[in-house]
Parts: C-alpha cells; structure tokens; sequence
C-alpha cells in the first residue's frame, strides 16, 4: 500500500473521472455492438487445465490477435472480412440473404492466478479458436516478517 | 415455366406440412438436442448462386447436403461437444451444441448436377451453377 495524503475530495474525483470513462464509452457505443460480431465463447476447466475456446468462422488465423497484459488479462481480437474479393464490384453481386455480420471484435478476460501464463498455447480449426493453460499452485502472497525489537 | 394450378391455399398447406414434420421429428426423436440456426448469406456472382453457411466446430462428416426434385436445399448435421473428458467445470457456456437444419427453397434455373461445396475454416461454400435461360422457341405458322 502506497502511503497517501488525506485528500478528502478524493472519492469525489475518482467518481468523476468514472463518470467520464463512461461517457467517453457511451459516444463510441456500447461494447457488444461495437463492430457488429461478438464471438461466442466457452471457458471451462478440467483437471491439468484451463481451456478457452471462441468460435470464429471465416476469420483467417492471421487476422486474430492474442496477447496477456501485465495484470492477466488476456484478450482476443480480430476482424472478420466479407470472403469474396474485394475488386468484384457491388453490382456484380447481388444479396438474397445476408445474415452474417462482420466487424471487428475484441474479448477481454481476466486469468485466474492459478494458471501458467507463460504455458498458454492457442489453435486454431475449423473455426474454432482454442486456447489452453496449465494450472499451477496459488502463490501464497509474500508476507515479510518484521522482529520487534 | 412450369405450369402451377393456383390454389390459394398453396402457402397455407406448405406451411402445415412443415409443421407436421416438426412435431412428427420432434416425437421421433425426444432426445434430440437442437443447437442452433447456423447463418447464412445467399447472393449472386457469376452466374452462380453462392450460399455461405457459418459451422465453426462442425467437422466435415457430420455434415450433410441434398437438393431433392422441388429444387430444395437441406442442410443438416451435428455440432459435437469438442470436450471428450466429461470431467470439465464450466465458467462460461456461450457456445451451443446439437443438432441444425436448414432449407431454402432455390429458384427454377439452378442446374441440380453442378453443384460444388468446401469447407474451410469453419464455414461451409456451396456453389450451384445457373441453367442457361432457354429461349422460348417460336414457330412461324404460315397464313394460308
């Protein structure tokens, strides 16, 4: 814990500075529709290891990114593109149905302190995504003991 | 053209059959798990009608396609749990599993013995070649 000076408006700025994040979140939109396309995603665990799987038809393994952050979370970006070329002209195409959506997406989640981060190995096929851990003991938090004098 | 009497109840009676089939299947089959409606896109390119289904985590074999005499398009299979331990603790359960079908009624022109399909990365191409529209043929009837 960081020795802090008693700032009795304290609480007051963080709760502003809350408010604005929101509001800056709020002119980009709401983060399910924010690009169209929310993978769909399954986390479970067995007893060596933690497993995430996302399905992504039709998106290149090139188009997806994977990367941890300092504080564990793990997120997953990318950008699912229309298949046919993009020289064809729109006239030379015509829809019947288009129930697919594409866009970017990004998922973020936040790894438990159980697992290896360093162990994590990602898959990829037939559209499906997966990504798996090896699990680990806890750490105990460090404690320092002090002798009294 | 093929000649259709009308009947206006046509739509009506298509509409109870398949119904009917649903409750028949679903009385065939209680256990049955329905996971899904796979989407789709159907457009138009090069004379060809292309259908785009979306199957991640299909396999190939469990997947199968018909197009029957009324020029109907089947598309069913099974999305199979990938877990082959059945010992897994789930936090988070988005995705659905069990079995899908779709149909689309297809226009008169497409040619029924051209038709080709892939899969790749998890998405299911389905190419169906248009007929050649065949000119009405005329006939000179002389004024005797």
């Amino acid at each position: 814990m960081a020795i802090v000076r008693f700032d009795p408006f304290r609480t007051v700025d963080s709760l502003a500075k809350k408010m604005n994040q929101m509001m800056g979140e709020f002119d980009k939109g709401f983060g399910l529709e924010y690009g169209g396309f929310s993978p769909r995603i399954d986390i479970s665990e067995d007893e060596q290891k933690l497993h995430i799987t996302a399905e992504l038809p039709g998106i290149e393994k090139s188009e997806v990114k994977l990367s941890i952050n300092e504080e564990g979370m793990l997120s997953i970006k990318g950008e699912k593109k229309r298949e046919f070329k993009e020289e064809k002209n729109e006239e030379e195409i015509s829809f019947i149905r288009a129930e697919r959506v594409y866009g970017s997406f990004t998922r973020t989640f936040l790894l438990p302190d159980y697992v290896n981060r360093d162990s994590i190995k990602a898959s990829y096929n037939n559209g499906v995504l997966a990504i798996a851990f090896d699990k680990i003991e806890p750490q105990a938090p460090k404690e320092t003991h002090i002798d009294i004098e | 053209m093929t000649r259709i009497v009308l009947n206006p109840m046509n739509q009506y009676e298509s509409i109870t059959k398949s119904i009917e089939e649903a409750v028949r299947d679903m009385e065939q089959n209680p256990n049955k798990k329905i996971c899904c409606l796979p989407k789709v896109d159907i457009f138009e390119a090069d004379k060809k009608y292309n259908i785009v289904l979306e199957l991640p985590g299909v396999s190939k074999e469990d997947v199968t396609l018909a197009i029957n005499e009324e020029n109907t398009l089947t598309i069913k299979g099974e999305k199979k749990t990938d877990s082959a331990e059945p010992k897994r603790t789930f936090y988070r359960y988005e995705r659905a599993y069990g079995t899908f079908e779709r149909k689309f009624a297809l226009p008169e022109d497409v040619d029924r013995n051209n038709v080709k399909a892939k899969f790749e990365n998890g998405l299911l191409f389905i190419e169906i070649a248009q007929k050649e529209p065949q000119q009405p043929k005329e006939i000179d009837i002389s004024i005797s």
